[in-house]
């Protein structure tokens, strides 16, 4: 209720509830003498401080692109972008560096750590390039850095004298030099050994701890698993997250189409959502708040079965197996945002793909096991 | 293909790679790359090398096309033993015998197409000179793109321009063909459709080893063969 | 855009008009010539070539401006020899030349019945005035010859007009006629020196290519027949004996001792006296143009900044090439991946290179005869001479295409070498950031400085990354920096060895008096005139050393001059200068140490005056002053010699004894002087100013100074190209280290930054190095060039300002040559160079 409003005479012009990042319908579209070949188409997405993200997808799906967009590295041909409040796609090359050097940390895969300066210089290098502390200061934060993430003892040796791995906390001790709020890293483990990579994941979870909003672009799943929140791209669009979560085993391609055809609703707490034994129409996923899944008893009373909250789905029983609504889910005591594909649509989806099909039967099976016992109970 | 099917009358491997060992010597420490590798590659596999990023993947492919060497093991490659062969020896050999794809295409800038497909007819002199031209535009039909054949690389697309990558490893009409993670860069549709290239490829009785991290473009080889940590993990021997 | 054609297309079919068979003829000979292509190979190299010109140009001109410069140089000289020294030597120059008194041909006959001399041409010089049209007097030489039909030795020829000049009519030398706008026909004043004027008109422009022309001397030259200078009322008899020695022609001792024969037995004997022996020319032996030491001088200085200029275009070869194949590594590694050995590599880029070569060979050598067209022809007009035909020596053709061809090539064959030895590995993957070898000594010193402003330090290790390319670059810049220290550095010693001459000539003017005055009489005559609070009498003598073994030396000029004098300002080498009381003691002049050796302070010396053999105690030794060798002494000292104590034979005066005047004081002065002696009957002679003196001097040192200068600048022009060349390179193969810099946070002045600091920073370090070689360079340059004009010794200074000036220079060029990286450097993306992971 208090979103978006701006007091009048406030001199602050800060959005309350304003996410840390904020892209609106971003497209990046390039003229190749081969035509045009659009790279990211209409992305919109909100995150806020403090959150560790994955961003995956196949090849070419666009998920570095929209880290170079988040970066600054690249500039979008449509929609905009704001970071930190502000807004990037503005900014010029130069004002671009500038601004990054203060507001973000970015880790390579490549590392790319300076080669003539020693690990230490190449720590202070951002600070003294944004002019910020004492050049003594700069040092001894410098050392800090390089303490946290466990490497001190190399301080003074130049990056060809290091292992992959160090060569990638030294990067991440350079990312925190400037003390950003936003760290954004392209593959960061891409390049090293599975001891390597572990000790730099959970440098990173480290970060998140302590407040840093952490941005991660991905392939392999293993390590997007270990964000609690993941963003999908397919073909430069964005999947509905939660589709992604409710249906994991669909393949990019369909989860787009679905992605495509799903309508939004919003229910206030306790609404009804399904009513029992009513005509299938839908299928749902819950983007936000909870809903609960009830048999009502003949005797007008009601079983609970199930609590379900984002990134689960109802409403496909009965669209796969036939007949009428099994339950009746209706929201909880907070307003429930859902997203909801047509029976036609979600049938197409899900008859495209086995896996997901077979897995929707255990649950279905799972589900109906719940709901007779629950009727036998009665 | 069994252990025990290849001791009998099977035919011999055309990619023979026994006991390779490769460490990196860094400033900060040694570190294995490959331990201990072995592996055979028939004629006329489909071969598709996966394993996380770092396991080794792309030193063997370097390994098996003789840009790096090993520390120790042998590689024997149409029955060459590549691993005793000067950088000058490899590089002709390699030229007749083993058609390199790079994941960056790797090709040259100031040629146009046609161009960058002779020049390796032209190194190796497979064919007379006056045949060159129609040999490259032949073979840049075969992978699509005769069209553009005029035109330098930077104004074709990534994927267009792994097609002639392909082609150019095709030039010298190569019994196998190396490929390190040839669709790295390209999206979904191109990948597929350069994988379609590939499995024509195989159809026509080449070899190929592909490296990839992609799973599901793996799954479209004959074999696969995984790498964890330098080494291979089952799979090693055909499934 | 693909070829229609086949091959073999059969162009005769029934029906076809002539028209179309024509055209598929024509097509089929395109096809063919098309097929019959070079191979990809050589294709790729013409691509590469014509894909990056920049780089290409830059090794082109490099070659051709070696190449020019070997061309300019040497093809000017050997149009020289040949058209200048050749000519020369064809008119029979004068082995030496006698003054002698009035004389008629017989005694001409008589010397050159002398065995020992070939032949003699007599001369009449007389010094007159030419007074203009508007009424001003220019000093003019009379020359007068038996016959004109008979020139026996320096032979000048009749260009316009009759062949020898008639009663009242006058031959003007062509320099001449031009600087005083006169042609043929037109009527001059000639004012002889009793005043009398006469209008002659002239029939004849003479080239005579013995006397010093009239743009540089000053003074006019015409040529007139007895019979007018009769009418002129002038006695007919002849002043100067040319002579032209039988053997050993190019021996200045025997010349000037055949001269001394013809004298003796010949010319005094028959009762005729011998005022001077001199070689003809300034510094020259026999029969040498009279600038032919100048000119060689100034040749061999052109011939070593060719040298140079061959060496930096070497040096500018090899970086360009080094970069060439830096940026082909890449493609080294992929041609070597798909079957290519390392000879067809090296094959491939050494034709590269050929290619390179051959255009700027085609580019130099044009301009190298453009540039000797130019050369010789501004020689030609200064030093009045003609220009047969511009044609270039073979062998010097020859030496433009060994250098031009293979300079070029023998010098990239090191990078091209190891740059094509990379394994595909390294090409491939290594590329780019990669870790260069950071253990030298340097790079220890460096990692000390630390935690400097961030671009500073960058800037700083970056300079050292590439020590190759660093090394020609500073050698480029050094030489470049040396050459440009040492021409200021010349010239500093040039002006000071100027300054050191003028110190025996330290008047404002001098004028010759006419013999048998009193010294105090000119003294206060002098005196008499306003302004002038100097005046000093000088009296003169000739006198002949003697050897020690008793036989006749050189002779020599004795001076009578006051021990105290202010006119003169004598550097001393050794001993002291004169005291009042020296009876016996005397100093002499280095020039005379040239002519006898053993002299040292201490020793005697005998001479032998007016018949009578006197010997003197050197008492001290002063510098070489370009006057022949001298003694001076007191009045009293020169008048027991010869009697001649009180008198005086020259004046020397001066507006101040503090300080000499400006050149304008100094002619009004001289024209006073002069009027005021020849009114009061005292002089015959005009004066001379000391900035008139050193005016024929300093004419053709500003001139070599000049195109000193100029190549100087050369030097620094190829020195900032070799740098921007290199800022290019470094910054081309950094373009991911930029990435970096601007993914932390750097603006883009700060990554400009990291650009030009770096190339300042070798600016810097070349100017050091310069710094320490600019001494001996500068030693060697004034060295060479105060010799070849002086025949003297140089008295080194060096040059500070040439030191400060360059380190402004060499900033500026590190500033600009870096602007232009550093502004494509800043210009780069971050995703575009860091596009390829």
């Amino acid at each position: 209720m208090f979103r978006n409003k701006r007091r009048n005479g406030d001199v602050q012009v800060a959005i309350k509830d304003a996410s840390l990042i904020d892209l609106r319908g971003v497209s990046k579209a390039y003229k190749t003498d081969a035509g045009e070949f659009t790279a990211l188409d209409g992305v919109t997405l909100q995150i806020d401080q403090g959150e560790f993200v994955s961003i995956v997808g196949k090849s070419g799906s666009g998920k570095t692109t929209l880290i170079n967009m988040l970066t600054g590295i690249d500039r979008p041909t449509g929609g905009e972008i704001h970071v930190a409040g502000t807004a990037v796609h503005h900014l010029n090359e130069s004002d671009t560096a500038t601004w990054r050097g203060k507001n973000l940390g970015v880790v390579f895969q490549f590392f790319q750590l300076l080669p003539t300066l020693t690990v230490l210089e190449n720590v202070t290098l951002p600070m003294g390039l944004c002019n910020l502390y004492t050049r003594r200061e700069r040092i001894e934060r410098a050392r800090h850095l390089l303490e946290l993430v466990g490497i001190a003892d190399e301080a003074d040796k130049l990056p060809s004298r290091l292992s992959g791995g160090q060569q990638q906390r030294a990067a991440i001790a350079r990312a925190m030099a400037n003390d950003p709020p936003i760290i954004a890293t392209d593959e960061p483990t891409g390049n090293l050994d599975s001891h390597a990579a572990e000790a730099v994941m959970q440098l990173f979870e480290s970060l998140v701890d302590q407040g840093k909003t952490v941005l991660m672009v991905t392939h392999d799943p293993e390590l997007a698993e270990r964000a609690p929140r993941t963003i999908t791209l397919a073909n430069g669009e964005l999947l509905n997250e939660y589709l992604v979560r409710a249906l994991p085993t669909l393949p990019h391609d369909l989860l787009l189409d679905a992605t495509r055809q799903i309508e939004t609703s919003l229910f206030a707490p306790g609404e009804l959502i399904i009513e029992h034994n009513a005509e299938p129409d839908k299928f749902y996923v819950i983007t936000k708040g909870d809903v609960e899944v009830v048999l009502p008893t003949p005797d007008g009373k009601e079983v609970l079965l199930d609590s379900l909250g984002p990134g689960q789905f109802f409403g496909e029983i009965a669209l796969l197996n036939g007949g009428l609504r099994t339950a009746l889910v209706r929201a909880s005591h907070a307003p429930v945002e859902v997203v909801a594909l047509s029976k036609e649509v979600f049938l197409d989806v899900i008859h495209a793909s086995k896996e997901t099909l077979s897995e929707l039967a255990d649950i279905i099976t799972l589900r109906t096991n719940r709901l007779a016992l629950a009727g036998s109970s009665q | 293909m069994t252990t025990e099917e290849t001791n009998s009358s099977g035919p011999d491997p055309l990619l023979d790679l026994r006991r390779i060992v490769k460490v990196y010597h860094t400033p900060a420490g040694d570190r294995p790359a490959l331990k201990d590798i072995n592996l055979q590659v028939y004629p006329g596999e489909f071969v598709a090398v996966v394993g996380k990023s770092g396991a080794g993947k792309s030193t063997l492919i370097n390994v098996i096309t003789g840009i790096d060497r090993p520390d120790s093991g042998e590689i024997i490659i149409g029955g060459t033993p590549i691993h005793t062969l000067t950088e000058d020896q490899l590089a002709r050999w390699r030229g007749k015998n083993l058609g390199v794809v790079f994941q960056f295409f790797q090709l040259l800038p100031n040629l146009n197409l046609l161009e960058n497909i002779s020049i390796a007819m032209d190194l190796c002199d497979t064919y007379p000179v006056r045949d060159h031209k129609k040999c490259a535009l032949e073979l840049l039909d075969q992978v699509g793109i005769a069209e553009h054949a005029y035109k330098i690389p930077s104004k074709i697309s990534g994927g267009q321009q792994q097609r002639v990558a392909i082609a150019r490893a095709m030039a010298n009409d190569p019994p196998v063909i190396v490929a390190d993670e040839p669709t790295g860069n390209l999206d979904e549709r191109t990948a597929g459709e350069i994988f379609d290239l590939f499995e024509s490829q195989v159809e026509q009785g080449r070899t190929l080893l592909v490296v990839t991290h992609d799973r599901e473009i793996a799954a479209r080889a004959t074999r696969q063969v995984e790498i964890t940590d330098g080494e291979i993990r089952g799979l090693g021997v055909g499934s | 855009m693909t070829h229609q054609n086949s091959s073999g297309v059969y162009c005769g079919s029934e029906g076809t008009d002539h028209g179309s068979v024509v055209k598929c003829l024509i097509s089929n000979v395109k096809y063919e010539m098309h097929v019959m292509e070079l191979r990809t190979r050589w294709r790729k190299i013409i691509k590469d070539i014509w894909g990056n010109k920049t780089r290409s140009l830059l090794v082109i001109l490099s070659i051709a401006v070696g190449v020019a410069a070997i061309g300019m140089i040497n093809n000017t000289m050997y149009m020289l020899r040949r058209d200048l020294f050749g000519a020369h030597s064809a008119g029979n120059p004068a082995s030496v030349s006698l003054y002698v008194s009035p004389f008629d041909t017989d005694l001409a006959s008589a010397v050159e019945a002398m065995r020992e001399v070939e032949s003699v041409q007599a001369h009449r010089t007389l010094s007159a005035r030419l007074i203009r049209v508007d009424g001003a007097p220019e000093d003019i030489q009379l020359d007068v010859i038996p016959d004109f039909d008979n020139m026996a030795i320096n032979q000048y020829s009749i260009e316009q007009g009759t062949e020898g000049p008639s009663v009242r009519k006058i031959m003007m030398e062509r320099r001449s006629a031009e600087g005083l706008d006169l042609g043929i026909g037109d009527v001059v004043t000639i004012e002889t020196e009793d005043k009398q004027r006469y209008s002659l008109i002239v029939s004849g422009i003479v080239h005579d290519l013995y006397n010093i022309p009239y743009n540089i001397l000053g003074d006019a030259s015409a040529y007139v027949s007895m019979d007018t200078l009769r009418w002129m009322g002038e006695q007919p008899y002849y002043n100067r004996l040319d002579v032209i020695v039988a053997e050993n022609q190019g021996d200045r001792e025997h010349a000037l001792d055949i001269a001394a024969q013809a004298r003796d037995r010949v010319i005094e004997t028959s009762g005729y006296e011998v005022y001077r022996i001199a070689i003809p020319g300034i510094n020259s032996d026999p029969g040498q143009h009279w600038a032919q030491s100048q000119i060689n001088g100034f040749v061999l200085v052109l011939q070593v900044m060719s040298v140079l200029a061959i060496f930096l275009s070497g040096g500018l070869v090899v970086n360009s090439i080094s970069a060439i194949l830096s940026q082909q590594i890449r493609q080294i590694g992929i041609l070597r991946s798909i079957g290519g050995v390392r000879r067809q590599l090296i094959g491939m880029y050494v034709a590269n290179v050929f290619v390179l070569s051959a255009l700027g060979l085609a580019m130099g050598l044009p301009l190298g005869m453009l540039g000797a067209w130019w050369l010789t022809n501004f020689a030609a007009g200064y030093l009045n001479f003609d220009v047969t035909a511009i044609t270039p020596d073979p062998s010097v053709t020859l030496l433009q295409v060994a250098v031009g061809l293979i300079m070029p090539l023998v010098v990239a064959f090191v990078p091209i070498f190891s740059g094509t030895r990379i394994s595909v590995y390294d090409a491939i993957y290594q590329y780019g950031l990669s870790s260069e070898n950071q253990e030298g000594g340097i790079d220890a010193l460096l990692a000390k400085v630390r935690n400097m402003h961030p671009p500073v330090m960058l800037s700083l290790r970056n300079t050292f990354r590439k020590k190759a390319r660093l090394a020609f670059t500073l050698i480029t810049l050094t030489l470049a920096g040396a050459m440009f220290m040492s021409v200021f550095s010349t010239r500093a010693s040039l002006t000071g060895q100027i300054n050191q001459i003028a110190r025996y000539v330290a008047f404002d003017a001098s004028l010759n008096v006419m013999p048998g005055l009193t010294r105090s009489s000119v003294e206060r005559e002098a005196m008499r005139i306003p302004g002038v609070t100097v005046a000093e009498g000088w009296v003169s003598g000739s006198g002949i050393l003697m050897r020690a073994d008793g036989s006749e030396g050189d002779e020599i000029q004795l001076y009578g001059v006051p021990y105290d004098s202010v006119t003169i300002d004598p550097l001393l080498i050794d001993g002291r200068w004169l005291l009042a009381d020296d009876t016996n003691g005397v100093v002499v002049n280095d020039d005379l140490l040239e002519r006898k050796p053993d002299t040292s302070v201490g020793n005697e010396i005998t001479v032998k005056v007016t018949d009578q053999e006197r010997t003197y105690q050197i008492v001290g030794i002063v510098t070489k002053h370009l006057s022949g060798p001298r003694v001076y002494m007191t009045y009293e000292t020169f008048g027991k010699a010869t009697g001649r104590a009180n008198q005086a034979d020259m004046v020397r005066v001066r507006l101040e004894a503090a300080k000499i005047s400006s050149p304008a004081a100094q002619k009004r002065l001289a024209a006073e002087l002069e009027e005021h002696f020849q009114d009061a009957g005292l002089s015959k002679s005009s004066s001379q100013t000391q900035s008139e003196i050193f005016g024929s001097f300093t004419g053709p040192f500003d001139i070599i100074l000049m195109v000193l200068v100029i190549m100087a600048g050369l030097l620094a022009v190829v020195g900032g190209l070799s740098l921007a060349g290199t800022m290019g390179m470094n910054v081309m193969e950094r373009t991911r280290e930029i990435g970096v810099l601007r993914a932390v946070g750097a603006n883009s002045q700060a990554v400009r930054q990291v650009v030009v600091i770096e190339g300042v920073a070798v600016g810097l370090l070349s100017w050091l190095l310069s710094v320490a070689v600019s001494g001996p360079a500068g030693v060697v340059l004034a060295g060479a060039v105060v010799y070849a004009v002086f025949k003297a010794p140089v008295n080194f200074q060096y040059s500070f300002e040439g030191l400060a000036i360059w380190l402004v220079v060499i900033v500026l060029i590190g500033v600009f040559s870096s602007l232009a990286p550093a502004r494509s450097a800043a210009r780069l993306t971050v995703r575009e160079v860091l596009d390829y992971e």
